[in-house]
């Protein structure tokens, strides 16, 4: 790949704004996530231009800058999932190492998001260039057809305004656009369905060992759940990262994988090579990331990119209440907070942040709401962790992060009364939990007085014996669980940082529940020492019919700005366009107004897709100067299949 | 004696064969030198060697797909398949050493020699085969990718001789078959190493199936090798390997436009210090009998061996294979690391380094309940 | 044989007798000076070389494995002074981490200002001798390629360390 190919033009913040005095940008997208990269592409092949800011450096799109956050992860002591990026105090990102138990009524204000209780949230995102999919562990699963109507069937939540039908097509081009390797005959279960002959990009991923030890276990086990039986089988996910292309994809004209970025003058291979690490960074690149959809849409040439360039303020025309311009502060050092202040200009505006992020400047504007509910409903899935030792070495810490999981509690009547929940067998073992391997090695050497062969022997028994269940029990709609700002918390370049309120409902506490008591039986069928514990000392401890549990934050924030059939019932309509402000578009999981028990990265793809499809057309009939449709199939491509 | 290098089909598969083990060749020395850096370190020579290594790899298996195309399986484990080093290469009127050694200025001086673009001598050579000149010191050569099969007493004046040779006789095969109605495509296509087992950043792996395939596989070779003529860049914007190195010299990346010998892209430092000080050509009897560097050089070897069969065997129809191979290959730089870092007993100013000391037998017991171009 | 170069040797013998990983596999992760050097600049040359003689007679006066680690452990883990130090440096290797000092230790033998827990250097993490124990690639590096986790884990003891192999000196 030449140097041209690689790096994205990148604009100045003056050039940026004369072109938009000059009326150039058909769209100014904020954000540089999944979101924005998947909007920014999809335009830019339809021939529209496109600004778009972002509010980190973009150092990254560099093979030196990529390498850097290989050595920065390398090196830092902690390895939480935001370890490779760098802090920057002109935009900052949340990490879970900055939470702490809460003090009842008093906020925590230690890390970027405060946290204001009455439970601490530890969910991250990433505030770089690519976003969170710098991070991600890219597991990619659809949901449900049923949990896009839970308030109708199981009388919980809130309800869609449009079908797993409505997104299916658009599952398809998000599925080819990630590059997602699965195996259509083991995922078609509880209602998930594909058009006719469709197959994924590329084979699935082989289970790990574990994985197999485990199935071998559990598989068959029977659980019954308000008076239907769930069967335990043990799947293999779906995952965003490259395998073996799949030779009859696309009606046999097979996939491409897309490999390594930033990788001028470096052949990289794109395949997955069991780095055991695509949290926090795939140091092959094996894993999608958007910079991967950036770099296809800067490649039109019709993409202007600003990077260090902080929204501030969304500004509303009073005589139509549409937008007329975004105010955003662009700084040239991280380790200064001297900035400038910009207007920006465009004919809509995108703002594909993430469901913090978008809800923050909503509010930190001041902009009236019809519903109310910007910010409210926040959401995310709630993960209860299992953890013991298997009776025999079943190669821990190999593989991708996770390879198979459950999917038998997702569905079901059960949902009437308990929150449904997926099960993902964790191939780094107890490392979430204890901070395994290294906490391992610690008590080992400091507490168990191990040296040589018997060290050895116990570090083989200790850690490659390691079983974690990770129990992702989905979380509803609810008012009270919100993000809001306030004056008193800024950042840096003086922006306000969000506040979060979080509690748990009793819904989502008995799904919990009921998960443990799940991994109890899978323990005792592995003839496996359960080491679980559950301290009341933990940030994330509560206590539900007597017992003692933590959960630990999904990093699936969703719900800030709901999708519905109105302007009373929610922000946006089924495009994710703003009721308010006819211009104006908030994208993404904040969009969500359900989870299921599926990671929302794939969902709120395929919705950026239905809603740039939904952009372009409301673009044509300004009649902007549009290459042709042929072109634009060729660009789209998945949707023809 | 006819000009035509190629005559029949045995000819072509003499000469692909000794293509799969010209490339091969150049696989120990680049993948020692890159193994010598210290980690975290010279990431700009490590990537022009990588990218570079990778490369080889992709045309080894299209030269394998050529020769599987044509009816014959690749043979990796023949016994004179992996070269005595050092070994010889022809540089025209001369000829070179390729050493196992550590990344150093004259090594980097030996990989511009093995990519340097093709030298064509001038076409007034009456008496021998096309390509070919007669050396004095022709039995110093060990490659059979030196001489032609029928004409020992000569050798080919350059590498680009060498496969322009296998592109006339393959022309010239096809046209004689075509005229008797036959083709010399007669391989099962079921043995074409395809994309699905094999990709990497370093090309697509071209699935040989009639003239048109071979060609474009041998071009991608020559083209990927060398680049066009003195072009820097190709037309898609990828650097030639003897260029790729040449930026390691003056220390300054290419761009496009640039004219040779004067990069004006980023600059860059490379630090030969930063590389352990394997000892140029390593032997099995450098290595004390008895000490543990040994026995690490011994399993090398052997798992080299294991981990050749192996893709033998992926390029005679079992292509899932591949992909144990790949794994195979991973471990190898790992044992490899090992040896590079550790001093040679008696002789601390030394470190040891794989040997590639192959015997050629077929290891049929492949450590096949664990698992090429995506290792390195 | 200098004496930098003899305290070398002997630090990695230790580590290994520590460990169990061969001096062969210690020189393989290309760490052994970086972390004596570590352990000196913290700990101070003499309490390192006291370790280290400490050691030696141990390992001389030993007439087995067993004697041997019976000894190691009264004499340097068991030891106030030695025992910290020599289990840092098992944790060293096998994590690639200095881990700080104890506040007890530090009070008593030294307040080096580099007493911190950090990773010796951004390649010391992916040496970490707990990978190889386990025949796992550590989380992040080297990479052992697609679909190697399907297969069980390859573990051995074949570099283990050997207490007065027949042929101390090729080592």
């Amino acid at each position: 790949m030449s140097e041209e190919n690689s790096t994205m033009k990148q604009v100045t913040p003056d050039s940026a704004v004369q072109n938009s005095a000059n009326r150039k940008y058909d769209a100014v997208i904020i954000g540089s996530g999944i979101s924005g990269a998947i909007t920014a592409k999809e335009l830019t092949a339809k021939g529209l231009n496109v600004l778009m800011l972002e509010a980190a450096p973009a150092k990254d799109m560099s093979y030196k800058g990529f390498k850097s956050y290989l050595s920065n992860y390398y090196a830092n002591a902690s390895k939480d999932n935001n370890s490779p990026y760098p802090d920057n105090p002109n935009a900052r990102m949340p990490r879970s190492t900055d939470v702490s138990k809460l003090k009842p009524g008093v906020a925590d204000t230690k890390g970027y998001m405060v946290q204001n209780g009455p439970l601490a949230l530890d969910s991250t995102y990433t505030r770089v260039t690519g976003g969170t999919t710098m991070h991600w562990e890219a597991k990619i699963l659809r949901m449900l057809p049923d949990d896009f109507s839970i308030k109708t069937k199981y009388g919980v939540g809130l309800d869609w305004p449009i079908s797993y039908d409505d997104l299916m097509p658009f599952y398809q081009m998000a599925e080819r656009e990630i590059g997602v390797s699965a195996d259509v005959e083991e995922q078609g279960f509880y209602g998930i369905k594909y058009e006719p002959g469709y197959v994924y990009p590329m084979y699935g991923l082989p289970p790990s060992y574990l994985d197999k030890v485990v199935a071998q276990g559990i598989d068959g086990t029977e659980f019954v759940l308000s008076g239907e039986t769930h069967t335990v089988k043990v799947r293999p996910f779906p995952q965003g990262r490259n395998g073996i292309p799949n030779e009859r994809y696309n009606k046999g004209q097979g996939f491409t994988p897309v490999g390594a970025l930033s990788t001028y003058q470096v052949e990289h291979g794109g395949r997955c090579q069991g780095n055991n690490n695509c949290v926090p960074i795939c140091p092959v690149q094996a894993k999608y990331d958007a910079r991967k959809t950036l770099v296809a849409a800067a490649k039109t040439g019709r993409l202007d990119f600003l990077p260090q360039a902080v929204a501030s303020k969304v500004v509303v025309n009073e005589r139509d209440n549409s937008i007329q311009h975004i105010e955003f502060k662009h700084y040239s050092s991280t380790s200064s907070t001297e900035h400038t202040v910009h207007q920006i200009h465009g004919k809509i505006f995108v703002l594909a942040t993430n469901a913090i992020e978008n809800a923050r400047l909503m509010l930190a504007s001041k902009l009236p709401s019809s519903s109310g509910l910007i910010g409210k409903n926040l959401m995310d899935h709630t993960y209860l962790l299992a953890w013991g030792l298997l009776p025999e070495a079943a190669g821990t810490m190999r593989g991708t992060k996770c390879t198979s999981g459950i999917a038998d509690f997702r569905h079901g009547e059960g949902r009437k009364s308990q929150a449904p929940f997926g099960v993902d067998i964790h191939n780094d073992g107890w490392g979430w939990a204890t901070g395994s391997p290294f906490a391992d090695i610690e008590s080992l050497v400091d507490e168990e007085n191990k040296f040589g062969r018997e060290m050895r022997q116990s570090v083989v028994d200790r850690i490659s014996n390691q079983l974690l269940f990770a129990f992702m029990v989905e979380q509803t709609a609810d008012e009270s669980n919100s993000v809001t700002v306030d004056e008193e918390y800024l950042d840096a370049l003086g922006n306000q940082r969000p506040v979060i309120h979080y509690q748990l409902s009793d819904y989502s506490k008995a799904g919990i529940a009921y998960s443990r008591h799940t991994s109890k039986v899978f323990f005792q069928r592995l003839g496996a020492k359960d080491f679980s514990s559950y301290s009341s000392l933990d940030y994330g401890h509560f206590q539900y019919e007597g017992e003692d549990y933590y959960f630990r934050g999904g990093n699936h924030f969703s719900g800030t700005h709901i999708m519905g059939t109105c302007a009373k019932n929610s922000v946006v309509d089924e495009n994710q366009k703003s009721w308010d402000h006819n211009n104006l578009y908030l994208i993404g999981s904040g969009s969500m107004p359900s989870i299921g028990t599926s990671n929302t990265t794939l969902t709120l793809a395929a919705l950026c897709y239905k809603t740039s499809k939904h952009i372009i057309e409301a673009l044509n009939q300004y009649s902007v100067g549009v290459v042709s449709d042929s072109d634009y199939k060729i660009a789209k491509g998945a949707s023809n299949e | 004696m006819s000009d035509r290098i190629i005559n029949d089909i045995s000819d072509l598969y003499h000469m692909l064969d000794a293509a799969i083990q010209l490339e091969h060749a150049t696989i120990p020395p680049y993948l020692t030198a890159l193994y010598s850096i210290h980690p975290e370190t010279n990431i700009e020579a490590s990537a022009a060697i990588r990218a570079v290594l990778v490369e080889e790899m992709l045309h080894m298996t299209l030269s394998a797909n050529v020769l599987n195309a044509v009816g014959k399986h690749p043979d990796l484990t023949a016994s004179d398949f992996v070269p005595d080093f050092p070994t010889r290469l022809p540089d025209g009127e001369t000829d070179f050493m390729v050493s196992i050694d550590k990344f150093s200025p004259e090594t980097l001086e030996t990989f511009l020699k093995i990519e340097r673009p093709s030298k064509t001598q001038v076409e007034d050579n009456k008496m021998g085969p096309r390509g070919c000149i007669v050396r004095n010191n022709n039995a110093a050569f060990q490659l059979k990718a030196i001489s032609p099969k029928r004409a020992q007493e000569y050798s080919f004046y350059s590498i680009g001789d060498f496969y322009e040779a296998i592109i006339e006789g393959v022309e010239y095969l096809e046209a004689q078959a075509n005229q008797n109605g036959s083709t010399i495509f007669t391989g099962d296509p079921s043995l074409q190493v395809s994309s699905k087992y094999y990709y990497s950043g370093g090309g697509h792996v071209i699935e040989v199936t009639d003239k048109a395939s071979a060609i474009q596989a041998l071009s991608l070779i020559i083209e990927q090798g060398e680049g066009h003529g003195h072009a820097i860049f190709d037309s898609e914007g990828e650097i030639s390997h003897y260029y790729r190195f040449e930026q390691l010299k003056l220390g300054q990346f290419y761009k496009l436009g640039d004219e040779p010998s004067k990069p004006s892209g980023e600059k860059f430092e490379v630090d030969f210090e930063k590389v352990y000080p394997i000892k140029c050509n390593p032997k099995m009897a450098d290595y004390p009998k008895d000490s543990q560097i040994f026995a690490a050089a011994k399993a090398f070897n052997l798992n080299y061996q294991q981990f050749l069969s192996m893709v033998n065997k992926a390029f005679r129809g079992e292509q899932d294979l591949l992909l144990g191979a790949v794994c195979g290959m991973f471990r190898l730089k790992e044992h490899a690391s090992q040896l590079i870092r550790n001093p040679i007993p008696n002789e601390p100013r030394s470190h040891g380094g794989p040997t590639f000391e192959v015997t050629g037998q077929d290891t049929t017991q492949i450590d096949d309940d664990r698992c090429i171009a995506e290792t390195v | 044989m200098d004496n930098q170069t003899y305290l070398v040797q002997q630090f990695t013998e230790l580590s290994g007798a520590l460990t169990d990983f061969n001096a062969f596999a210690l020189n393989g992760t290309g760490q052994v000076q970086n972390y004596y050097d570590t352990l000196t600049r913290i700990v101070g040359h003499a309490i390192v070389e006291e370790l280290l003689s400490t050691f030696v007679s141990l390992y001389e006066s030993a007439s087995n494995h067993e004697q041997f680690n019976e000894a190691l452990r009264k004499h340097i883990l068991g030891d106030e002074k030695l025992g910290p130090v020599a289990r840092n440096i098992i944790k060293l290797w096998y994590t690639g981490t200095w881990y700080h000092m104890a506040h007890f230790w530090r009070e008593a033998y030294g307040m080096s200002e580099d007493d911190m827990t950090f990773f010796v250097n951004s390649a010391s993490y992916a040496e970490g001798l707990l990978w190889q124990a386990i025949d796992a690639n550590p989380s992040g590096a080297k990479g052992p390629g697609y679909g190697s986790w399907s297969s069980p884990p390859n573990i051995h003891f074949d570099n283990g360390w050997q207490f007065k192999p027949f042929t101390h000196t090729s080592k």
